[in-house]
């Protein structure tokens, strides 16, 4: 895989004070809204190339968009117990900020809003200084991952399965932020704001600010963190802080994190309202159209599992036994058991299930299979939580924007003689 | 390399087809058909036109992605010919699929093919 810079560098040096009319003449037609284009800033018509993007520092991702970038993980390279780096899935929102030339520990993150007693703007060293350091293997995931198997199609980028990992992360318990800076008794909502800005170039508007209610905020798995697997965030990733609270919709996790604002109602930042990170109250048909006050905004996700290994599509010899492994997570709750199939459904088989490394990470799960005779199989794994929730084998409730598919994984395997 | 020359041969063999299938203007990726100006413009100045080519709906889900963009999104309005036109393209090249509750295995994972004499 190389790395692309080359060529958008290239373009971009062409550009590089071009007028707002070359640029018009160069993309054939005026751009209406180039007063809140950036300078340095290239329309995609022009920016693109053939070949596929791919993003440095990452690994056999497949990209699915480049403005904004997001790019998903091939499941069979999701093995690894703690997800490295380079291959956590990328989701941004908005243009992530440039932060190469920045000094992290002068990062300056502000705590303030109605309910905060006694608002505060610290640094990362500060931060870093005052409060005790935690490392937690934490699972996160889009709330869209899996969103490219509803029908009626949903809108949004069209996820297959990879929009997940666990790495660890280390930072800071979030409550001990939010206990020295006061939190009212009135407080409902702990909210973002960050760095990132609008696809638009509008700097008046944010791509993105959620946050969580102060309960799952003031959980001990809820984080700020400046590391992932002991290394700095990446640029994509965050760097050089973010918020970590897992087994809900990774959006509420905000990158670049500027500012953390204790609510005294439920946050109403961008993508808080409207269809955004939203699912119907009540169940609807598919294809429904649901009005905003119908939607509900998503809290924990659902229970989910992959298969890791073996990659589908593999062949398998009939008289050797087959080792099928894979992670299990269920947003706020544990896994409890993971079944395995090998003939659509039928009949299922109990997997080996670890205990998770700590609240929210993922479980590990493996399983060794026997095949009765040659021919096409697929495996199809199912996880259970201690709520006693399963995943469906078919596609869950459809809803307008396509979150929270957790229907069932399945690779294919055949078998000769 | 022994297992991986069957699937070159098959990705090379593939190749000519897809793009004889559909005129695809390569930089884009967009269907070359009547009314793809209008979207290589408007739609590919903010975001990837990988976000439209990976969607699939009808001219009313169409029209409201539009409409919510110009809403929040800061997307510009468009005279009434060219939305038209850009309807129309989105409507007929980027229709939804046949319906389904779930597909089978996408042909990408499926163990390759050994004989084709059924």
């Amino acid at each position: 895989m190389s790395d692309r810079p080359e060529k958008p560098v290239s373009r971009r040096k062409f550009l590089r004070g071009a007028g707002v009319a070359a640029m018009s003449a160069a993309v054939g037609a005026s751009i209406p809204f180039a007063r809140y284009m950036p300078a340095g800033f290239i329309p995609v018509v022009l920016a693109q190339s053939a070949e596929p993007p791919s993003i440095p520092g990452k690994y056999g991702l497949k990209v699915l968009n480049d403005r904004p970038i997001n790019a998903e993980t091939p499941a069979h390279l999701l093995d690894d117990p703690v997800t490295p780096a380079n291959r956590l899935f990328v989701r941004n929102n908005g243009v992530p900020p440039y932060t190469d030339d920045l000094d992290p520990l002068d990062w300056t993150l502000e705590i303030e809003g109605e309910s905060c007693l006694r608002p505060i703007k610290m640094t990362l060293a500060e931060i870093q200084q005052q409060f005790k350091h935690y490392t937690l293997q934490l699972q996160i995931e889009c709330g869209g991952n899996g969103r490219s198997e509803f029908y009626p199609a949903a809108k949004g980028n069209q996820w297959t399965r990879g929009a997940v990992g666990c790495p660890e992360w280390t930072g800071v318990r979030m409550r001990d932020v939010l206990d020295f800076c006061g939190v009212a008794d009135d407080a409902v909502y702990v909210a973002y704001e960050a760095d990132d800005t609008h696809l638009s170039g509008d700097l008046s508007k944010q791509p993105i600010s959620r946050g969580v209610p102060v309960a799952k905020a003031m959980e001990k798995e809820s984080m700020i963190v400046w590391a992932m697997n002991g290394e700095p965030l990446l640029p994509l990733h965050g760097y050089p802080l973010r918020m970590l609270c897992a087994g809900w919709p990774a959006s509420v996790s905000g990158k670049w994190l500027r500012r953390l604002l204790i609510r005294d109602r439920v946050h109403d930042g961008a993508k808080m309202t409207g269809q955004s990170y939203r699912v119907p109250c009540k169940p609807v048909e598919p294809g429904a159209i649901v009005a905003d006050e119908d939607m509900c905004i998503i809290e924990s996700m659902p229970v989910k599992s992959l298969i890791t290994f073996p990659k589908s599509g593999i062949d398998h010899a009939l008289d050797k036994q087959l080792q099928v492994r894979g992670h299990a997570w269920a947003g706020d709750q544990q896994v409890s058991r993971l079944l395995t199939s090998i003939d659509f459904g039928a009949t299922w088989q109990k997997a080996k299930l670890r205990k998770p490394a700590n609240r929210l990470a993922w479980q590990h799960w493996s399983a060794n299979v026997r095949f009765p005779e040659d021919g096409y199989y697929e495996i199809w794994a199912r996880a259970e939580d201690d709520n006693g929730a399963t995943q469906p084998v078919v596609l869950p409730g459809w809803n307008p924007r396509g979150y929270l598919n957790n229907a069932c994984h399945r690779i294919a395997v055949r078998v000769t003689a | 390399m022994k297992r991986a020359l069957p699937l070159i041969i098959t990705m090379l063999s593939l190749m000519p087809m897809a793009t004889l299938a559909d005129d695809i203007d390569s930089p884009t990726g967009l269907k070359v058909a009547p009314g793809w100006l209008h979207v290589r413009t408007h739609c590919g100045t903010c975001h990837s036109h990988a976000l439209v080519t990976s969607q699939r709906a009808d001219r009313q889900t169409w029209l409201d992605m539009i409409r919510w963009m110009q809403a929040t999104q800061n997307l510009w309005q468009f005279t009434p010919e060219v939305e038209t036109e850009i309807l129309d393209y989105l409507e007929v090249n980027y229709a939804p699929q046949p319906n389904r509750r779930r597909a089978p295995i996408p042909p990408s994972l499926m163990p390759k093919r050994v004989n084709s004499t059924m």
